[in-house]
């Protein structure tokens, strides 16, 4: 079900009454679990057996850690993990595998097991899994220096619906953001319809649906055009601006779906971390991080790269270890070569630029800071253009065609780029401006009526979110 | 805030409703295949006469002449769609085109569920005859991106006069580059060569009939056509397969077909859409035959 989509709206409208219902209080937690459960078994009922079977390896190895043996605890949690990683390898990578082994002609296993549909949002719920698991078992130990709340309750059955909400809450169950158990337990309490944050609310569902469906949702029509082999007759400057419009297109369209999720959220009175934070205008690899998809750079950071050792260990470690993460994390978007090279390419650039800051230091001027910020803005967004060519020859023939290609620039079709990019580059820079001068806060009412006349006069035909693959 | 941002916002409506008329169309721009498509499908329901002659396909059959074709036909042929769609709008609509012709090549195509339930959902049918500003002509962006698309013209066109850069010669619509065309021949091929399920080919051919019996009923003169398409693609597999499952379903001495002339050798930009100078002999051709199919 799409954040996009009549149904889904009416889903929430229904939802949210019932919801708030004094009489109906106590049952919060199961009126949106099965909510979520209804949300994410729309388009493809039988993937609701994976989604509870997934909760099902949860809610028992982190109830085994919290309630069990202390000589236990670490068996539970390595199970936990295991198993959570096990269903994310069977179904995500499974098929590749199964294919180069078995080979994928018709009535071959390896065919069969292609043929088996990624489970939507399978990578999100699997990284919160985890998360539950490794922190119940880091609560357990002695001298936690984590300081994790509790989050199991003495009943299983209670353990039970909190996990389930947990792992299927349907604003952030397909696409994140990825919530970490210590975040959202403690959230888990009794909702008046009175303490809900309207200004949030108001403020991150506008500028989500106008992301969504206004930038990103048009901007489709023309990132169409990077499909081999149709870019191949594109000229030069028409295949600069559509891999520009593709930089925006993917920011517009993951900023936004996060920004529904937590619009979404906070109508129903959670609080989700957030997960962009003006990406655009970092001017380091490792700025960008901190600002792109924070919720899964914060888990590989607390869940692999501490684990591996982080920076503790000396450089050379550091370096390596900053490339596994992100080559993991690049795999993490799927089976496919592309995915790795993207990740490997994020990583060397994140080593190079820690071995760099040892030796070089740059004047603190703002035109150093813009410099570096079209820099890293540039090399980011070559790097999506294996998210959106998934064969690598294609990136290349891309790449190619950007200096070689004789065909006639389309006007038409860079002006159409310009038109829904400008309001991005308007977003960041009202961002920037909000921070020089406070002030100008009290204007931000016809930034929003803006807004919504643009999702109202000039939404894009219906498009899946880009993430919902991953 | 969000009390004013809302009243704000229906303000700003009521005045683009107003001023829309009004705003010159000297940069403006309908931008992208899917955007003409639902203009176009939106043109068909809001302004088509009820009984006006119609021609339904996917983006081989919108290569017919609209210059031709004005006042004659209404085209509701739709790139990256197929017949289907354009049949699914002529039957929510209720309309009863007097001549309807039916492009076969695609109809393997689904109809385009989003695009039905955007132009027959009758809140939004409501909306868009009350103000223009709700449909396609009407969005704000229109006269941004031909905005741009002139700006970026003009910057070009200055930028290569200062440095000095040789004029491209005009090239004939059909001399893309050969390596460029040799490649999207090649995708062409390995498309069209792919065995369609009898299955699946059987149920669209079966719903086709449906539909084309139906308005036989209510009056429209259906006529079937084969778009031509380069001679090396025509034999592949799902061509043949479709060509054979139509001639069976729909046979010659009971339905209306149209051939082009299959042995000569059509000049296309990819292999399957006629440049302008043949799409142009085709469509006189169409014109001049109509009449014969009574």
């Amino acid at each position: 079900m799409l954040f996009t989509s009549l149904p889904f709206v009416v889903l929430v409208l229904i939802t949210f009454v019932i919801y708030y219902l004094r009489p109906l209080r106590s049952l919060q937690v199961i009126v949106l679990t099965a909510a979520s459960f209804l949300f994410y078994s729309w388009e493809a009922p039988l993937l609701v057996i994976l989604l509870i079977l997934s909760i099902l390896i949860n809610v028992v190895t982190s109830y085994k850690i919290a309630t069990g043996k202390v000589s236990s605890q670490k068996f539970w949690a390595i199970m936990g993990v295991s198993l959570n990683l096990g269903l994310l390898l069977l179904f995500k990578y499974g098929p590749l595998v199964a294919k180069t082994l078995f080979g994928g002609d018709h009535g071959s296993v390896g065919h069969f097991l292609v043929t088996i549909p990624l489970p939507i949002g399978i990578s999100f719920f699997t990284f919160q899994g985890i998360s539950l698991v490794v922190e119940v078992f880091r609560s357990k130990q002695p001298n936690d220096p984590f300081g994790y709340p509790e989050m199991v309750p003495d009943s299983f059955v209670e353990h039970l619906k909190h996990t389930m909400l947990f792992k299927a809450f349907f604003p952030s169950l397909v696409a994140g953001p990825i919530i970490k158990a210590h975040e959202f337990y403690p959230q888990i309490v009794p909702k008046e319809f009175s303490g809900i944050n309207w200004q949030i609310v108001f403020r991150s569902l506008v500028t989500g649906y106008f992301l969504k469906m206004v930038i990103a949702d048009n901007l489709k029509d023309s990132t169409f055009w990077i499909e081999y082999p149709y870019f191949l007759n594109e000229s030069p400057l028409t295949l600069i601006s559509l891999l520009f419009g593709y930089s925006m297109q993917i920011f517009a369209d993951f900023a936004g779906y996060s920004l529904i999720a937590i619009g979404l959220a906070a109508s129903f009175g959670y609080v989700l971390p957030q997960n962009f934070n003006y990406p655009y205008i970092s001017r380091s690899f490792t700025e960008f991080w901190q600002r792109w998809h924070i919720s899964l750079s914060t888990w590989l950071r607390e869940y692999l790269y501490i684990p591996l050792g982080g920076n503790r260990k000396g450089n050379v470690r550091t370096y390596l270890n900053l490339f596994i993460v992100m080559f993991l994390g690049g795999l993490w978007h799927g089976a496919a070569w592309s995915y790795a090279v993207w990740g490997s390419f994020h990583g060397i650039a994140l080593a190079l630029e820690r071995f760099g800051k040892n030796w070089i230091r740059f004047p603190k001027h703002w035109l150093v800071g813009v410099v570096q910020a079209v820099l890293v803005f540039t090399f980011v967004t070559l790097a999506w253009l294996l998210f959106k060519l998934p064969k690598f020859e294609h990136v290349i023939a891309y790449l190619g065609a950007m200096f070689h290609s004789r065909a006639e620039t389309k006007y038409w079709l860079i002006g159409h780029v310009i038109t829904y990019s400008i309001p991005v580059l308007v977003y960041y820079a009202w961002y920037l401006l909000k921070q020089r001068k406070p002030g100008i806060s009290r204007f931000e009412f016809i930034v929003f009526a803006l807004l919504l006349t643009a999702i109202i006069l000039d939404s894009g035909t219906t498009g899946a979110f880009i993430y919902f693959q991953f | 805030m969000i009390k004013k941002s809302l009243i704000t916002a229906l303000v700003l409506l009521l005045v683009y409703h107003f001023a829309l008329p009004h705003l010159s169309r000297d940069y403006y721009w309908i931008a992208g295949q899917q955007r003409a498509n639902y203009l176009r499908a939106q043109k068909f329901v809001h302004d088509t006469p009820a009984d006006a002659n119609v021609i339904v396909g996917s983006s081989m059959a919108n290569t017919l002449s609209d210059e031709m074709l004005a006042g004659k036909y209404e085209k509701l042929t739709f790139p990256a769609g197929g017949s289907f769609t354009g049949l699914e709008i002529i039957a929510g609509t209720n309309k009863h085109p007097k001549v309807l012709w039916i492009e076969s090549n695609t109809i393997l195509r689904d109809a385009d569920k989003s695009m039905l339930a955007d132009v027959l959902s009758p809140w939004r049918r409501k909306l868009r005859d009350a103000s223009p500003v709700f449909r396609e002509e009407g969005r704000p962006s229109n006269f941004e991106v031909g905005l741009f698309n002139e700006l970026v013209g003009k910057v070009c066109h200055g930028f290569a006069k200062i440095t000095g850069a040789p004029k491209k010669p005009k090239i004939a619509e059909h001399a893309i580059d050969p390596d460029v065309f040799a490649n999207i021949m090649k995708v062409n091929r390995d498309y069209l060569d792919r065995a369609p399920s009898e299955t699946v080919l059987a149920s669209k051919v079966n719903h086709l009939g449906e539909l084309i019996d139906q308005l036989t009923r209510t009056g429209t003169r259906c006529i079937l056509f084969e778009m031509p398409i380069d001679s090396t693609l025509e034999p592949l597999a799902e061509p043949s397969a479709v060509r054979k499952a139509m001639e069976k379903r729909f046979p010659s001495d009971k339905y209306h077909w149209f051939a082009f002339d299959r042995d000569r050798s059509w000049q296309t930009t990819d292999g399957v859409h006629l440049v302008r100078s043949e799409s142009d002999k085709v469509t006189g051709t169409m014109l001049r035959d109509a009449d014969t199919f009574k």
